[in-house]
């Protein structure tokens, strides 16, 4: 029995919570107040004689994650009972979709390990309800009903994920696609975006797939791969030694980065689905999917082929730039009007820029330094009013000071020097100083002019334009 | 349908789905009562359904195309007294329960 | 006591007053004789008719159901008032929230006198099924109310109140109805919000008036019907408009249907009383009796009792001593869920909720649940077929009158005790609106029968009700 006769299969259903203003059954306010069972009423606390009225807001969004993952969105939805007893959830059932979820049959494509594009195929995303918090305190717990009813869609995918680096990228574009439709925030620390991985080994020459376990709730990336390394090495530990593999639930632990039994219940939940008699069907109209179609902002991976199409940006550059949509508008529309070549204006920006944002922990949305004042600054680097070095001071200024940079230029004279004489004079000057260099580079040692190019700028301040300094000094060296 | 023997078992089983707790006298009562309505609910064996679709609300037959959907805005909720006021057990805000359980 | 009307028509003309009515009220369901209440509300009731009362000084009654005083079963969540669902478990139930109906009535002037009794959750037919005492019948105190809304019908018989809610999911106000004398409507499934109403069976359950005639659930009725965005499942939006039409009403031809073989199912005595009301009725030139059929009526009780403790099943699994409710002491949570369980549910109770349990589990799901979901569908086919021939269905409300007490009576098994609904559950399994009306006699215990429209013709069926009353009058 080797290892390599098994291959892993993954498959990973994401619980995401929807950004609408309220719960998913009640009016109670989603997100808010951290102030325990502040955001709770009769509703979502479950008191006799309750019932629920499904958020239009939801239904959108839903439909929304949908199309964005190229589902079917079914035409009649419904929803179901899920029967189970615990504290954190007071009806004693999860209202859920079993039968006829919202949308079914999507794929995301993602990189398997070779880097070759690869589909995972979408199930089905269903509208779910989220459940209170329970913690325990010494020898008792506490519950807060605050989560309770907070709307969710869980995306389900088939198991078509065979490794820890597969279900990472999976994770990361599902994210990103969710965050950039606007579903969800996807804060994970939050548990706005959290994980259930579903893991098994199958032999590679059999159809039959091997038992799996699952490992639930899983709120950060790092987490999940830890947690499939783990879990494919122990199952492979049980199958070397001849064991089966028992179907289970499994919790990881942050602290050992292991997964542990998820405490057995005396007898395994059976949940007797059944039609939520208090809710009726949902028909959804071709109209109602259009407009919300018409809705969506570009998808991130079209976004990434489109900017290295038509601004010749590298994969990496055009991946960095989508990672926020506004980002990558930030940066076309900063193109549009400079002349500076686009592949620079990237540099400008995922460099320079992201650098400040980061340090002032702002938003590229909120900053006050604008495609437009940012173009100005290009537009001197392309003129060759000012040099590269130059313009970074510049732009930190500009955020800082909120002056433009033409102001910031002329205020601290930093246009480069144009006066040709003077560069005449410096480079002549150099030639004479340094009569070794300027042998080296007759004699073909090309890069040595970098040296004298660099002495130039400290003699000129810094204040010349490095070609015009380069240039000057080949054709003095080549007479 | 099959004839179904209702074993103790079978009534344990139900109880614990159901989390109620049975006295050894109790498991025989439900034993006898359960043998006696399943027994009589035999009689929809003679029903013919085949390809019959399910009526499980009156609804089904009778919702014109309405949809039954709430705008989507938050209201007040509830005060925390008013959430905790018929608890057995409360503390630091929250239902309080005598008993560690896994966290969620 | 006067009927709604008139007692409306006295307000108006000073003859009485609110304050009045509501004393002699209070007398009476204090004295609490047939145990019809769990809670009094005197202050806030006395507090409500000293309004009324006012109003109608200033000539602006609110609605016909100003200073009217009634009760409400015992499964109307109404804020900051006990509400126990008759059961162990609610005990010390205190509402955070006002429910839907019990707005709607606090709205219109009514005065509420009291909570009273039921089968716990609504689960029974004789009102025996508590721990707060059974209920007995206002016509003979050796015998039973009815159930579930069995302190529904003894309040208003007994005349502590002009009206009573009930709620009615397999004939739960149709039976004590008719065991008490009484008239009784339940209407069609969607007209009424369940928001605040305790849920027993979700796809069943609907409130459901007493009164003493149909002009007075007519008033009820108005006020009742209203939208309620709360409750999705409410399919009617526009409130019944009813008593002006009710009044106002000529009489028009009747089409209706029996099923000879259902009437052949009740004890002699019923049985004579329903054909002797059936043949004087035929005598009145606007009645035409029909023959239907209703072939799978028979399967309703096997139906119904799969389908409703399904639902109840996972309605009532919110009652697991955490949030509120009695909670039983315990080591640790799974005994604190099955003692709590175990020890604060009734007996009934539990058997519905193991029964349902085991119908929805897996590997039975199919076989019990979803066939009978099955079955249910035709059950409504059958009544779509009756419809087309007639205009409204006559038959028994149940083949015996009211049982005699526990104590008192032959012990019967569960299947014998829920064959006394083998008439009135295929209503609820419809959707459809019913009638209980009693037969004009001077005899102690009444008879009656079922009058069941087709969906959502309330409003008419109320207006045949007013209409056979009329005609009925003949035979007191």
């Amino acid at each position: 029995m080797n290892r390599d006769d098994y291959k892993v299969v993954i498959g990973i259903e994401v619980h995401a919570q929807l950004c609408t203003q309220s719960k998913v059954w009640c009016s109670c306010e989603v997100g808010g107040s951290d102030y325990e069972n502040s955001r709770v009423c009769e509703v979502c606390s479950a008191h006799p004689g309750t019932l629920p009225v499904l958020n239009q807001g939801v239904f959108d969004y839903a439909i929304k994650a949908g199309l964005a993952l190229d589902c079917k969105i079914s035409p009649e939805i419904s929803f179901d009972r899920k029967n189970y007893f615990y504290p954190d959830l007071p009806k004693g059932y999860q209202i859920t979709q079993f039968y006829r979820p919202i949308a079914q049959s999507g794929v995301l494509k993602i990189r398997d390990d070779k880097e070759n594009e690869k589909t995972v195929r979408i199930r089905q995303i269903q509208i779910e309800e989220d459940t209170g918090k329970s913690i325990h305190v010494q020898d008792y717990s506490l519950i807060n009903l605050n989560r309770a009813g907070t709307p969710l869609i869980e995306i389900v995918s088939e198991p078509d994920l065979s490794s820890a680096a597969e279900a990472l990228d999976y994770l990361k574009k599902l994210h990103g696609i969710l965050v950039y439709t606007g579903v969800t925030q996807g804060n994970m620390q939050d548990g706005n975006f959290r994980c259930d991985v579903n893991l098994s080994l199958q032999r590679k020459d059999q159809e039959k797939m091997g038992i799996r376990s699952e490992v639930k709730n899983l709120n950060s990336f790092r987490h999940v791969e830890k947690a499939i390394h783990y879990e494919t090495q122990r199952h492979w530990n049980l199958i070397k030694e001849g064991k089966e593999v028992p179907q289970e639930t499994r919790l990881f632990d942050i602290e050992t980065l292991s997964t542990k039994v998820l405490r057995v219940k005396s007898d395994a939940d059976d949940y007797r689905y059944f039609n939520e008699p208090d809710l009726l069907p949902v028909f959804i109209t071709e109209q109602k999917i259009n407009s919300i179609r018409a809705d969506l902002p570009e998808l991130p991976q079209t976004k990434i082929t489109r900017l290295m199409k038509e601004y010749g940006l590298s994969e990496y550059a055009a991946e960095t730039l989508s990672s926020q949509s506004s980002l990558a508008d930030y940066f076309e529309q900063t193109v549009k009007m400079t002349s500076l070549p686009a592949v620079k204006v990237g540099n400008w920006v995922m460099v320079e820029l992201m650098r400040l944002i980061n340090e002032y922990n702002a938003q590229i949305d909120s900053i006050a330094l604008r495609p437009k004042h940012l173009a100005e600054l290009l537009n001197l680097i392309a003129g060759n009013k000012i040099s590269g070095t130059v313009a970074k001071d510049v732009l930190t200024q500009m955020y800082d000071t909120q002056k433009s940079a033409h102001q910031i230029v002329t205020e601290q004279n930093l246009a480069l020097e144009t006066d040709t004489d003077l560069v005449d004079e410096v480079a002549e000057r150099l030639i004479l100083k340094h009569p070794e260099e300027v042998e080296q580079y007759r004699a073909g040692r090309e890069r040595i002019l970098g040296f004298l190019v660099g002495q130039a700028m400290k003699e000129l301040k810094g204040k010349a334009d490095p070609a015009l300094i380069s240039q000057t000094l080949k054709d003095k060296i080549g007479q | 349908m099959s004839k179904i023997n209702v074993t103790s078992d079978l009534v344990q089983h139900v109880a614990n789905l159901a989390r109620i707790k049975l006295e050894e006298s109790e498991v025989k009562e439900y034993q006898a009562l359960m043998q006696s309505l399943l027994d009589y609910f035999e009689n929809l064996d003679q029903v013919k359904t085949e390809g019959l679709s399910p009526l499980m609300s009156p609804t089904q037959r009778y919702q014109k195309n309405l949809n039954a959907l709430r705008e989507d805005h938050k209201a007040e909720s509830l005060d925390v007294q008013e959430i905790l006021k018929n608890t057995a057990s409360q503390g630091q805000r929250q239902f309080k329960i005598n008993s560690v359980i896994e966290e969620s | 006591m006067k009927d709604i009307y008139s007692l409306h028509q006295m307000y108006l003309k000073k003859e009485t007053s609110p304050v009045e009515v509501l004393q002699d009220c209070l007398k009476i369901a204090e004295k609490n004789k047939l145990n019809s209440y769990i809670t009094v509300c005197s202050d806030l009731a006395l507090d409500q008719a000293k309004k009324a009362q006012k109003r109608f000084t200033d000539g602006k009654p609110l609605s016909y159901l100003d200073g009217i005083p009634y009760s409400l079963k015992d499964l109307f969540v109404t804020k900051g008032i006990r509400t126990t669902a008759g059961s162990k478990h609610l005990l010390n139930y205190h509402p955070p929230y006002q429910g839907s109906v019990a707005q709607f009535l606090s709205d219109s002037g009514a005065t509420l006198v009291g909570k009273v009794g039921c089968d716990e959750f609504g689960m029974g037919s004789t009102n025996e099924n508590t721990p707060y005492g059974a209920i007995l019948n206002p016509l003979d105190p050796n015998r039973v109310a009815g159930g579930s809304s069995g302190g529904s019908a003894a309040a208003v018989a007994e005349n502590s109140c002009s009206f009573s809610m009930g709620t009615d999911t397999g004939g739960s106000v149709r039976l004590p109805s008719f065991y008490c004398g009484l008239t009784g409507f339940k209407p069609s499934y969607g007209t009424v919000t369940r928001y605040g109403q305790i849920a027993y069976a979700s796809s069943l359950d609907q409130a459901a008036p007493i009164g003493r005639n149909c002009l007075d659930l007519a008033a009820v009725m108005e006020v009742i019907s209203q939208a309620d965005p709360k409750d999705s499942t409410q399919l009617r939006k526009d409130p019944l408009q009813l008593v002006s039409s009710l009044l106002n009403n000529q009489q028009t031809k009747i089409k209706l249907g029996v099923d000879a073989s259902l009437l052949e199912g009740c004890d002699p005595d019923v049985l004579k009383e329903l054909q002797a009301c059936l043949q004087y009725l035929s005598q009145n030139a606007s009645i035409e009796l029909v023959d239907i059929s209703l072939p799978h009526l028979q399967y309703g009780i096997s139906v119904y009792y799969l389908i409703a403790p399904a639902e109840a099943s996972a309605n009532l699994a919110r009652y697991d001593g955490i949030h509120y409710g009695e909670r039983e002491k315990a080591e640790n949570l799974e005994d604190i869920y099955r003692l709590t369980r175990g020890k604060t549910l009734g007996t009934e109770v539990k058997k519905r909720i193991m029964l349902g349990t085991f119908a929805l589990s897996s590997g039975y799901s199919q076989q019990f649940f979803e066939k009978a979901c099955q079955v249910r569908e035709l059950i409504a086919r059958d009544f779509d077929l009756a419809f087309e021939k007639c205009d409204y269905i006559f038959s028994p409300v149940s083949s015996t009158k009211a049982l005699e007490l526990k104590e008192k009576r032959k012990p019967m098994s569960s299947i014998q005790l829920y064959l006394n609904d083998l008439y009135t559950v295929p209503v609820n399994l419809a959707g459809l609106p019913a009638l209980s009306l009693p037969i004009p006699s001077k005899q102690k215990l009444p008879g009656g029968f079922q009058l069941i429209g087709s969906y959502a013709s309330d409003a008419e069926l109320l207006k045949t009700g007013y209409q056979l009353e009329k005609i009925l009058e003949g035979l007191s």
